[in-house]
């Protein structure tokens, strides 16, 4: 994969948010679920977006506007899924992640990771 | 309890937005929030980064950079032209920077804002003279701050008219340029972007060949809008010393080049400028001459050894303006200045040498006198504390002294009543100046050749653009992919 199709941080928690969300996945929504995963740090709505707008040029998700609805002021949803492309780089990224934590595991001497405590 | 933002605010927001991202950002800000309140602090933070957006979608950093260079260029021009010595200073930088960053900003909105699309047709005729109407403002508005302008309307002016002939150079090169469009980088279908073909890309080599013409063409009809540079030079002739070497010694003579040092800096001082610029009221009725005036006519003063030798010299003081009168009224001040500063300078010489000479002659007079005294006294009472072969040596020295110092002092005497009688080294004008018939600038060739060099770096960036790799997008087959 190139330069240019490997994910950061908070493109990885964006698609995540989008392929658990899975029809369900518009701004609102994945903001939301985007929050939840990146706790305790918060997210904007705003970077959001730019970072939506980023994995939609790379290929990783498409998007659609849907029909209008009452409770939006009479205003579409743009709804994102997530593509092949974004799928294998997710993919891609977990078992990198997943090899870091085994590294880290073995490291610790086969203690079960625990996130410190923010003071 | 409000039920959904107010209308009016939401109508701000909607205005905020580029069209693209518009419907679906102020259906989520009203999903979110059910108050106004709410609706406009989470607006606040939310629509920049939409806008950012869409400004990078739309907005490539290299077409961006070049955008900004042209407007840079056309106002470096107009600084160039009426004051090359401000661009390396802070005025200057700001001065030409600011217009640039801001037609770059204001392009970069209007293309998030239509699209890429929007460079294409009518738009892209309204972009050019909307971004440097932006930056010619933003130029007065850097100008306002100053309390005297480095630059004129008129320069602002030609800077304007030179920044949109190249920006509109740049804007039609780059509708030609392949960029993939959105809708068929990522399948969106409420993106309506035409398709470039073979043939566009055809068009696009010949948009490249017609570029050099179109530049030297652009070039030339600048130079019709840059004002007109008129040039005048008074002629002076120096005159070799008629007084004989024996009544003046050699180091009395400063050489030509050295004299000519100290004069230009007396006549170029703040205090002689600032008269002229009264006297001839080039400040047009201004109270107070600022440093930039002085600073202006000091560039534009030269003055030029033409011939030198032994027996005499010949320089020419010239003044540059946009006014003929203007510029020969200068430099037949000028050249006067040269003459009537060349005079005082030679008797403020002998007479600072007469005084030295004269108070050292006056103190060995009166050591002679003692040493006299004594030697006399001596001589009467035989006596004394030293010997009277002592005494005689002693008085004899400074005798010798006080008659050298004499001659000095008669040789400076003479030399000063002979400077003032013209006798010494004389300036003279030679030719006074006259009425410049044409223009020595703008330069037609040289424009037409800048607007040509022009076109051949536009016309090698689009090359560059067009060649360039594209980071990678999503392909058909990519896309067929399995999840």
């Amino acid at each position: 994969m190139g330069r240019g199709q490997s994910l950061g941080q908070f493109e990885q928690i964006v698609l995540t948010a989008v392929l658990s969300l899975r029809e369900d996945a518009y701004g609102v929504r994945i903001h939301a679920q985007v929050d939840e995963l990146s706790a305790p740090r918060s997210a904007s709505l705003g970077a959001v977006y730019v970072t939506l707008d980023r994995l939609e040029d790379k290929g990783f998700v498409r998007s659609w506007l849907s029909a209008p609805t009452r409770e939006r002021g009479g205003r579409a949803k743009r709804c994102y899924e997530l593509q092949a492309l974004g799928e294998r780089a997710l993919r891609e990224s977990a078992e990198s992640v997943h090899r870091l934590h085994t590294v880290l595991s073995q490291a610790w001497g086969g203690r079960t990771w625990k996130p410190a405590r923010i003071r | 309890m409000e039920t959904g933002p107010h209308p009016l605010a939401e109508r701000v927001v909607a205005r905020l937005l580029p069209p693209r991202c518009r419907e679906h950002v102020l259906g989520d800000l009203y999903e979110r929030n059910a108050t106004t309140g709410r609706y406009v602090w989470d607006a606040l933070r939310s629509v920049p980064f939409a806008v950012w957006g869409q400004v990078r979608r739309t907005t490539s950093p290299g077409l961006a950079c070049l955008q900004g260079g042209a407007v840079y260029g056309g106002f470096l021009s107009a600084y160039g032209r009426v004051a090359p010595g401000v661009l390396q200073t802070m005025d200057g930088v700001l001065g030409t920077l600011t217009p640039a960053l801001t037609a770059m900003v204001v392009l970069a909105l209007r293309d998030a804002w239509t699209g890429r699309s929007g460079r294409i047709g009518i738009r892209a005729l309204v972009d050019a003279p909307l971004s440097v109407a932006a930056a010619s403002a933003a130029h007065v508005a850097v100008q306002a701050l100053r309390t005297q302008p480095l630059v004129d309307s008129t320069g602002t002016m030609v800077a304007g008219v030179v920044s949109l002939l190249l920006l509109s150079i740049v804007r039609a090169a780059s509708t030609q340029t392949n960029i993939p469009p959105l809708a068929v980088q990522s399948g969106g279908s409420d993106m309506q972007v035409p398709r470039s073909d073979g043939s566009s890309s055809r068009l696009s080599r010949l948009w490249l060949l017609a570029l050099v013409p179109l530049g030297a063409g652009a070039g030339l009809g600048a130079s019709y809008f840059s004002p007109p540079i008129y040039r005048a030079a008074t002629s002076v002739l120096v005159m070799a010393s008629e007084v004989p070497p024996h009544l003046m010694p050699t180091d009395l003579r400063p050489r030509l080049s050295e004299r000519l040092n100290v004069i230009s800096m007396q006549v170029l001082s703040r205090l002689r400028l600032e008269r002229i610029i009264r006297d001839l009221n080039l400040n047009r009725g201004e109270g107070q001459v600022s440093e930039g005036a002085i600073m202006r006519m000091r560039q534009d003063i030269s003055l030029n050894i033409v011939a030198s030798g032994e027996r005499g010299a010949w320089f020419s003081v010239a003044y540059q303006a946009a006014d003929p009168k203007t510029a020969m009224r200068v430099a037949e001040r000028l050249g006067s200045l040269f003459v009537q500063e060349n005079v005082e300078d030679a008797e403020r010489l002998f007479d600072q040498t007469n005084l030295a000479v004269q108070s050292q002659l006056e103190e060995t007079g009166k050591r002679l006198a003692a040493a006299s005294a004594e030697l006399d006294r001596s001589r009467r009472e035989g006596t004394g504390s030293r010997s009277l072969a002592v005494l005689e040596v002693e008085h004899q020295v400074i005798r010798d002294q006080y008659r050298s110092l004499f001659e000095s002092a008669q040789v400076a005497r003479t030399g000063q009543t002979m400077e003032r009688y013209g006798v010494g080294q004389q300036f003279r004008i030679l030719e006074g100046a006259r009425l410049p018939e044409r223009p020595i600038e703008p330069v037609r060739l040289l424009w037409s050749s800048l607007g040509a060099a022009a076109g051949v770096i536009v016309a090698s960036m689009t090359l560059l653009f067009q060649w360039w790799p594209r980071p990678p997008r999503a392909r058909p087959e990519v896309t067929a992919l399995p999840a």
